[in-house]
C-alpha cells in the first residue's frame, strides 16, 4: 500500500515472474487461444463441440466422476488413520505419521506398476486366490477397471487426507470438546456438534486438493485404466500424440478440452485456497490431547471398535505396502520354464548402455536423463520458489490474493497441458525448444515450482524476522543478513526443498512423455513404455531404483522437512 | 452445593500434579485457588470437573462421591481462559448449547437464554458469532453459557488472564456480582494473587502439587502460614533472622547487622532460625516505633498513588510504600524508618498438614 512496500525486495520477483510469463502463462494463453479461434477468427465452435458432443461429454463426466469417487475412497481410507494418530499410541506411530508424505515423492507410475503386479489378471493376488480356491479365472478384475483407477488414486491420495485432517485435529483445542462435555453433551453430540464441524475445513481442504490431483491424474488413469478409460488428460494426450492431423483439428479439440479442464480445476483450487485461509485463522495454542495405547492386550481383539481398527490397519498395510513390495519382488524374479528364480538380471539390463527399441535409446540413458533433468529443474525451481515463498511469507500488499491465485494456477494446470502449451508455442524459431532437453527441463521446473513454493512458505514463516532486523541494526547489509542469518537458519528447510524438487522432477511422467523424443526418455517414461508392452522385470528394476531414490528423499524430508511439508 | 476434595493425588508419568490435596468449598462460596504456573491448580479444577480422574482420593458434592459421575452429568459450569466459545455457533446457540441436554427446564430454552443475555448485558448480541465480539463480551458469553443449565458448581480456569489489566479489574467485580446473584459454589483458579484476594471469599494458595494455606484474603495477606505464601502473596519484606531473646513480653531477632522486635511467641527458642514478614505499607518515617532503623534510599519507583522506596538498612534492603506526597525523597537520602512490633509477622513454616482434622 505504501511506497515503501514496493522496495528492492520485490524487484527480486522480476526474474521468476519473467520465467513464468515466458514459459507458463504465455504458452498457456497461446494454447487456450487455439481452442477459442477457428481459421484465425475468434470462435466458440470447438468449445461448443467439446461441450455438446456425446463422446466428449462422456469424457468430461467420467473425469469428474472418477475424481469424485477417488476422493471419497481417499477420505474413507485416510480418515481412520487420522483418527488413529490423534487418539491412540502404537509402535512406529512417528514413522507411520511421516510415511504420509510418501505420495508426494513416490512416482505415480511405480504405483501403477505395483497395482498391475499385485492386482493384475496374473498378479500376485489373483494367482494366490486362484491357487487357494482352485479357480480357473482370476477372481478380482481390478486392473483395467474403474475400481482399479479409484483404488490406485486412493492409495496415492489417502495420506493427503490423513495429513490434512490430522493437522486440523491436532490444532483443535480439546477445551472445546471439554466445554461441551461439561455442558452435558454425550460423546455422540460432542462429535456431531463440535468435533466434526470444526474439522470440516480440514477435511474439505484435503478433499479439494485430492480432487484436483485425481481430476488431473494421468499416469494412473493411463496405466491402471489400460487405455479403456479416457479422461480429459488422456484424451488430450492421445489427440496430441496422433501425428496424422493435417488440419490440426485434434490440436484445436485438445486446446478446447484443456480450457474446460482448467476452468474446473481452477474453480476447485479457488475453493481449496479459501478453505486454507479459513484454516489459518484458528488458534495455534492448544493443550496436547491425551492418547491411549491402541493394543492393550488380547482382550482388545474382542472389542468391536478395536477390532474394526485392527482390520483397517491390516487392509491399509496390504494396500499401501503391497504394491511397493510387489515391485521390489518382481525386480528380483525371473520366470523360467522350470517355474522361476531370483535374479539380478533386470538390474544388469537397465544399467547396460544397450539400445532398446521400445525407448529409442538405452535404459541407462533414461537413468542419466532423469538425474540430469532433475538437477537442472531443481536449480531453476528452487531459487524461484525461494523468492516467491519469501514474498508470500514476509510481504503484505494489496495484490496478495491475486498473486496467490497466479501462483496456484500452475498447480491447477495439468502436466499434460503444460507440456501441450510448450509444444504449441516453442515449435518454431526464435525459440525452437521442442525436441530438446530444455523443453523437458522447463516443463519440470514449471510443474514442480508451485509445490516448492508451498513447501518453503512455512519455512520462511518460521524464521523470526527480528533476527534479520537485529543483524541489520548491527550494521549488516541485506545481502549479508541473508547470507549469515537466514541461509544458515534455513539450511535444513532448503535442503528438504531441494530434495523434494528433485524427487518431484524424477517422478514426473506426463509432460515428459509428451515432450520426450528418442534420447530424452526418463525413468518413468521408460517404465511406462515397458509396461504398455506388458514387459515385466525391467520396469520393476527401474521402479525399484526410483523407490530407493524416493526412500532417500523421504528420509531427508523426515529429518529436515517436517515444517516444509506441513501445509502441502 | 458443598464440594469436598479428600486426599486427591494425581500423577502424570512420574511427576505429581497433586499430592494428597484436601480442600473444602462451602455452599455458595467463591474459593480462589492461586499459585504459580505449573503448581497443579488447573489439574485440581479438571479433577473437580471430571475431566481428569484422580489416581487416589475422593471428590464429594454435598457429601456424596461423584468420582464415578462423568463430566457431562456432574452439573459443573466451566469457563476456560480462552473461553472455548464454539466458533461455528452464534452467541445464542453457544448459550443454549447446554440447555439442549438439560432435563426439567423450568422455562423454555429461548426464555432462559434471554434471561442470561439480559443478566450479562449481552442483549442484542445473540446473533453475533464469537469472532465478532470483544474480549470482554466473549468472557461474558462464556460465563452465560456455563451458568445457563443451572450448574451445581462453577469452575473458572484463569477466566481473566487473556484480558488487559483495566478490563480484568472491571470484569472481576462483575464475576463476583454474578456469583453472588446465583449463590453458586465457585472454584476460581488464577495465578494472579491480587485477583485472588480481590474476588474470593476464601483463598487457597498452592505451591508445587500441595496446598500451603487456606483462609480469608485478609488472613492470607496478614498472617501467611508459610514462607512460600509470604513470598507469593503481596509485596513484602521477608527477612531471615535468628532468635536472640524470647520471653513473655517480646521476641528479639538478629537480622543482618540489626535487631527486630516483635510480639512474644512461646513456641520459639533462642538460636532458632526464622523468617519474619513486614509489609511495606506498615513501615513509616517515624521515630516513635518499636523498631527504628537508619537507612539510605538506594532506589525509588513512582507509581502515581504511591512511592516505593528501597532503603538499605542494617537489617538489609527494605521495600517501603510511602505516600506519593513524600516524593521529595531522592536517591542517596539518609532516612529513619520505623514499624511496630505488632506489624512483624513471624513465619515459621507452619505448613498445613495434608489432611486437616475433620
Amino acid at each position: 500500500m505504501s511506497a515503501r512496500k514496493w522496495g528492492g525486495e520485490q524487484a527480486l520477483l522480476a526474474l521468476p515472474l519473467l520465467f513464468l510469463a515466458i514459459f507458463f502463462y504465455g504458452p498457456l494463453v497461446n494454447l487456450l487461444r487455439q481452442g477459442l479461434t477457428r481459421d484465425g477468427a475468434p470462435s466458440l465452435d470447438f468449445i461448443q463441440a467439446v461441450l455438446t458432443d456425446d463422446y466428449f461429454q462422456h469424457v468430461i463426466l467420467f473425469t469428474l466422476a472418477q475424481a469424485l469417487l477417488s476422493t471419497l475412497a481417499s477420505i474413507a481410507l485416510g480418515l481412520p488413520l487420522a483418527y488413529l494418530l490423534v487418539h491412540y499410541d502404537f509402535p512406529l506411530k512417528r514413522v507411520v505419521r511421516s510415511l504420509t508424505i510418501v505420495p508426494f515423492v513416490l512416482p505415480a507410475i511405480t504405483v501403477a506398476l505395483g497395482f498391475a503386479l499385485l492386482f493384475g489378471r496374473t498378479g500376485y493376488l489373483n494367482r494366490f486366490l486362484m491357487g487357494l480356491f482352485e479357480l480357473s479365472e482370476p477372481p478380482l478384475p481390478i486392473m483395467y477397471s474403474l475400481t482399479g483407477i479409484v483404488l490406485a488414486h486412493a492409495f496415492y491420495n489417502a495420506p493427503i487426507i490423513t495429513r490434512a485432517v490430522h493437522a486440523a485435529w491436532e490444532r483443535l483445542d480439546p477445551r472445546y470438546e471439554e466445554s461441551a462435555r461439561a455442558l452435558g453433551a454425550s460423546r455422540f453430540y460432542i462429535f456431531k456438534d463440535i468435533t466434526l464441524p470444526m474439522l470440516l475445513p480440514g477435511v474439505l481442504s484435503g478433499a479439494a486438493l485430492v480432487f484436483i490431483f485425481c481430476f488431473l491424474s494421468f499416469p494412473i488413469v493411463l496405466s491402471v485404466g489400460g487405455g479403456r478409460f479416457s479422461t480429459i488428460e488422456v484424451e488430450i494426450y492421445t489427440r496430441v500424440v496422433t501425428r496424422l492431423d493435417p488440419q490440426f483439428i485434434n490440436y484445436k479439440i485438445g486446446a478446447a478440452l484443456a480450457l474446460v479442464g482448467l476452468v474446473i480445476s481452477l474453480g476447485m483450487t479457488y475453493f481449496y485456497v479459501r478453505l486454507q485461509g479459513e484454516f489459518a485463522r484458528q488458534v495455534e495454542h492448544v493443550r496436547p490431547r491425551p492418547t491411549v495405547p491402541l493394543f492393550r492386550g488380547v482382550r482388545d481383539l474382542f472389542r468391536p471398535t478395536r477390532l474394526v481398527l485392527f482390520l483397517y490397519v491390516l487392509v491399509s498395510v496390504v494396500l499401501f505396502l503391497g504394491p511397493i513390495l510387489a515391485v521390489v519382488a518382481d525386480s528380483l524374479w525371473e520366470d523360467t520354464p522350470a517355474g522361476g528364480r531370483w535374479t539380478l538380471r533386470w538390474y544388469s539390463y537397465i544399467f547396460a548402455p544397450d539400445y532398446e527399441a521400445l525407448l529409442g535409446d538405452s535404459p541407462l540413458q533414461a537413468i542419466f536423463n532423469s538425474i540430469g533433468f532433475g538437477v537442472a529443474a531443481t536449480l531453476i525451481a528452487l531459487p524461484m520458489g525461494m523468492v516467491f515463498a519469501y514474498v508470500i511469507a514476509r510481504l503484505r500488499w494489496r495484490g496478495q490474493r491475486l498473486f496467490d491465485a497466479l501462483l496456484m494456477a500452475p498447480l491447477a494446470t495439468s502436466s499434460i497441458v503444460v507440456a501441450f502449451a510448450l509444444l504449441q508455442t516453442f515449435n518454431a524459431p526464435p525459440l525452437r525448444l521442442v525436441g530438446t532437453a530444455s523443453a523437458v527441463i522447463i516443463a519440470h521446473a514449471v510443474i514442480i515450482f508451485p509445490f516448492i513454493v508451498r513447501a518453503l512458505v512455512p519455512v520462511w514463516e518460521n524464521l523470526d524476522f527480528k533476527l534479520v532486523e537485529m543483524a541489520r541494526s548491527l550494521g549488516a547489509s541485506r545481502l549479508r543478513a541473508l547470507r549469515e542469518i537466514e541461509l544458515p537458519l534455513l539450511a535444513g528447510g532448503l535442503l528438504a526443498g531441494a530434495v523434494f524438487a528433485f524427487a518431484l522432477s524424477l517422478g514426473e511422467m506426463s509432460a515428459t512423455l509428451m515432450l520426450a523424443r528418442p534420447g530424452l526418455n526418463t525413468m518413468p517414461v521408460a517404465v511406462y513404455r515397458f509396461l504398455s508392452q506388458h514387459a515385466l522385470g525391467a520396469p520393476s528394476a527401474m521402479s525399484t531404483v526410483m523407490i530407493v531414490v524416493s526412500a532417500v528423499a523421504f528420509i531427508v524430508l523426515e529429518r529436515w522437512g517436517e515444517r516444509a511439508l506441513k501445509r502441502l | 452445593m458443598r464440594v469436598t476434595l479428600h486426599k486427591i493425588t494425581k500423577r502424570f508419568g512420574s511427576t505429581g500434579a497433586l499430592e494428597g490435596v484436601s480442600l473444602e468449598i462451602n455452599d455458595g462460596e467463591l474459593l480462589a485457588l492461586v499459585g504459580p504456573s505449573g503448581c497443579g491448580k488447573t489439574t485440581l479444577l479438571r479433577v473437580v470437573a471430571g475431566l481428569e480422574t484422580p489416581d487416589s482420593g475422593d471428590i464429594l458434592f454435598d457429601g456424596r462421591s461423584v468420582l464415578s459421575v462423568p463430566p457431562e452429568r456432574r452439573g459443573v459450569g466451566l469457563v476456560f481462559q480462552n473461553y472455548a466459545l464454539f466458533p461455528h455457533m452464534t452467541v445464542f446457540h453457544n448459550i443454549a448449547y447446554g440447555l439442549k441436554f438439560a432435563k426439567n427446564l423450568p422455562v423454555s430454552v429461548p426464555g432462559r437464554v434471554r434471561e442470561l443475555l439480559k443478566l450479562m448485558g449481552l442483549e442484542g448480541l445473540e446473533d453475533r458469532m464469537p469472532s465478532e465480539l470483544s474480549a470482554g463480551q466473549q468472557q461474558r458469553v462464556a460465563l452465560a453459557r456455563a451458568l445457563a443449565p443451572n450448574p451445581n458448581v462453577l469452575l473458572l480456569d484463569e477466566p481473566l488472564s487473556a484480558l488487559d489489566a483495566k478490563l480484568r479489574e472491571r470484569l472481576r467485580v462483575e464475576i463476583k456480582k454474578i456469583q453472588r446473584a446465583f449463590k453458586i459454589t465457585t472454584l476460581y483458579v488464577t495465578h494472579d494473587q491480587e485477583e485472588a484476594l480481590a474476588v474470593a471469599d476464601r483463598v487457597a494458595v498452592m505451591s508445587v502439587a500441595r496446598i500451603e494455606q487456606v483462609g480469608a484474603p485478609t488472613e492470607i495477606y496478614n498472617a501467611p502460614a508459610t514462607e512460600f505464601v509470604a513470598r507469593f502473596i503481596g509485596r513484602g519484606n521477608l527477612l531471615q533472622g535468628r532468635v536472640v531473646r524470647c520471653d513473655r513480653e517480646e521476641l528479639v531477632l538478629s537480622v543482618g547487622d540489626g535487631f527486630i522486635r516483635t510480639r512474644a511467641d512461646g513456641s520459639l527458642w533462642v538460636g532458632q532460625a526464622i523468617a519474619v514478614l513486614v509489609r511495606p505499607e506498615r513501615i513509616r518515617f517515624d521515630r516513635y516505633a518499636d523498631n527504628i532503623l537508619m537507612g539510605t534510599v538506594v532506589g525509588r519507583e513512582f507509581a502515581g498513588d504511591a512511592l516505593w522506596l528501597h532503603i538499605e538498612t542494617a537489617a538489609g534492603v527494605l521495600v517501603v510504600k510511602a505516600d506519593a506526597a513524600q516524593s521529595t525523597i531522592a536517591d542517596g537520602d539518609a532516612v529513619q524508618i520505623g514499624f511496630s512490633a505488632a506489624d512483624v509477622w513471624v513465619v515459621t513454616d507452619r505448613r498445613l498438614p495434608s489432611t486437616p482434622s475433620r
